[in-house]
C-alpha cells in the first residue's frame, strides 16, 4: 500500500526543487504575493501542497503569457474566480436540470 | 515521425514576420492555455502551439526550420536528411519531431530552465505527473482502497525520451476528500536521471455526478418527488442516503422548494460531517382517468385559492 497524503508541510529548498525554480524567483514570487507561506523569515517559510500548484500555475502564466510577477496575483484570483464561477454554474444547472422538463 | 507545419499550426504565413507569430501564439495561448481554457483537447493544442512558437520566436530555430520544411509536409512521415546534425540545446516538453530538428533536449522542466548538467552525465530529478481521479461520491465516507494506473514517461541515461510505460498503484483515498482537492504521492511520478530522485504524482480528486445526490460544499441535496395531495397532507417518505435509507415526515402544506434538513448525513469533512437536504418537487400523474379528473373539478369549484395573486398586486 502506498502512502497518501493530503497534508504536506514543504520548505523553500522543498518547494523550489519541486517547483524547479531558482530560490531568488521563489522569494519574488512570495514578495509580490503570489504565495503566502506560514513563517516570517525565508528560511522559516512553510509552504503545502496546494502552494506548490499555485506555484506551478505562475510560472505557467510568467512564462507562456510574459506575464510580470507583479501582475500574477491578479491573474490567479482571476482563474480562481473564473473556476469557481464554472463549477458552480455545473452545480446549478445540474441541481436546476431536476426540475425542467425536457421539451 | 510526422512533419509538424509550425507556421498552420500558428495560422500565419511562412513569411510572416516575428510581430504576426507573436500575435498568433499569443492569440491562440489565450484560447487553449491548459490554466484558463475548457477546451476537451486544450493541453495537447496549447503543446502544440508553444512548440511552434518555441521554433519560430528564434530566427537561427526558425532557418534551420526553414531548411528541413523544404524536405517534409505536414502530417506525413519525416525523417531528417542524412548528415542533419541538430545543434540547439533546449530543454522543454515537445515533440520528438521538435527534438529530431533541434536536438534532444532534457526532459520535461517545468521552467523550461535550469538544468543540472556534470561533465559526463545528466542529472535530473523525474518528472511530476498530474492526472485526475474520478471518484465516486459512495467513496468519500470512509478510507478506500483504488486501483488506479497512468502514463510513466521513460527517459534514457541521456535523458532521450523514451516510449511512456502504463504504471498501476493500489493506493489509499482518505475518507473525506472533496472536488479539487490534490493527494501526493510521493516518489510515484517519472524515474530520476543520474543521481535525481524521482517525481511524485498529484492525483486532482473529481468527483462524479450522482444520479440522485448533488453536492454543495459538505451537504447533499436530494430532490424529492411528491404527488399534489402529498404536499397538501403531508406523509411519511423513505429517502434515500449514500448509505442505506431514513424514513422522513413531510410536513402538511409543503411547497415545491421547501428544504428538509437531515442532519449528519451528508459528505463527511475535515471540520465534521454535511448534511442531506430533501427538497420538495410537486409532481402530477401522466394520465388521469375520468374519475380522478372529476375529483379535481370538484376540488377546483370548492376552493378559492388563486396562486397569482402575487400577479395582481402590481
Amino acid at each position: 500500500m502506498i502512502e497518501t497524503s493530503l497534508t504536506v508541510e514543504l520548505s523553500l529548498e522543498d518547494i523550489c526543487e519541486l517547483a524547479k525554480l531558482p530560490t531568488e524567483v521563489m522569494i519574488t514570487i512570495v514578495e509580490e504575493g503570489v504565495l503566502e507561506p506560514k513563517g516570517e523569515a525565508p528560511e522559516e517559510w512553510c509552504f503545502d501542497c496546494y502552494m506548490l500548484s499555485i506555484a506551478k500555475r505562475a510560472v505557467r502564466l510568467h512564462r507562456d503569457f510574459d506575464i510580470d510577477w507583479s501582475g500574477i496575483p491578479l491573474y490567479l484570483d482571476m482563474i480562481n474566480e473564473l473556476e469557481k464561477l464554472r463549477s458552480e454554474n455545473r452545480t446549478l444547472r445540474q441541481r436546476l436540470g431536476r426540475f425542467l422538463l425536457e421539451e | 515521425m510526422d512533419f509538424k507545419d509550425y507556421y498552420k499550426i500558428l495560422g500565419v504565413a511562412p513569411e510572416a514576420d516575428l510581430k504576426t507569430i507573436k500575435t498568433a501564439y499569443r492569440k491562440l495561448a489565450r484560447k487553449y492555455h491548459p490554466d484558463v481554457s475548457e477546451a476537451k483537447d486544450a493541453e495537447a493544442k496549447f503543446k502544440d502551439v508553444a512548440e511552434a512558437y518555441a521554433a519560430l520566436k528564434d530566427p537561427e530555430k526558425r532557418a534551420e526550420y526553414d531548411e528541413l520544411r523544404k524536405y517534409g509536409q505536414d502530417g506525413q512521415s519525416f525523417t531528417p536528411p542524412p548528415g542533419w546534425q541538430p545543434n540547439g540545446n533546449h530543454s522543454g516538453d515537445f515533440s520528438d519531431f521538435f527534438e529530431s530538428v533541434f536536438g534532444g533536449g532534457a526532459p520535461h522542466t517545468q521552467s523550461r530552465g535550469q538544468q543540472t548538467q556534470h561533465k559526463t552525465h545528466f542529472s535530473f530529478r523525474g518528472q511530476d505527473i498530474e492526472t485526475e481521479l474520478p471518484i465516486f461520491l459512495e467513496e468519500t465516507l470512509s478510507d478506500e482502497n483504488k486501483t488506479i494506473s497512468y502514463h510513466l514517461p521513460q527517459h534514457d541515461k541521456e535523458g532521450r525520451r523514451l516510449a511512456d510505460i502504463n504504471k498501476t498503484l493500489n493506493i489509499k483515498i482518505p475518507k473525506g476528500v472533496n472536488d479539487g482537492e490534490r493527494i501526493r504521492l510521493k516518489g510515484q511520478g517519472g524515474a530520476g536521471i543520474g543521481n535525481g530522485g524521482s517525481g511524485d504524482l498529484y492525483l486532482h480528486i473529481r468527483l462524479i455526478p450522482h444520479p440522485l445526490f448533488d453536492v454543495e460544499g459538505h451537504n447533499l441535496i436530494i430532490t424529492v418527488p411528491i404527488a399534489p395531495w402529498e404536499a397538501i397532507l403531508g406523509t411519511k417518505i423513505e429517502v434515500p442516503t449514500l448509505a442505506g435509507s431514513i424514513n422522513l415526515t413531510l410536513p402538511a402544506n409543503s411547497q415545491t422548494g421547501k428544504r428538509l434538513r437531515v442532519k449528519g448525513k451528508g459528505l463527511p469533512g475535515k471540520t465534521g460531517t454535511g448534511d442531506l437536504y430533501a427538497v420538495v418537487k410537486i409532481v402530477i400523474p401522466e394520465k388521469t382517468s375520468e374519475d380522478t379528473t372529476k375529483l379535481w373539478e370538484t376540488l377546483s369549484e370548492k376552493t378559492t385559492f388563486n396562486p397569482r395573486s402575487e400577479w395582481s398586486k402590481t
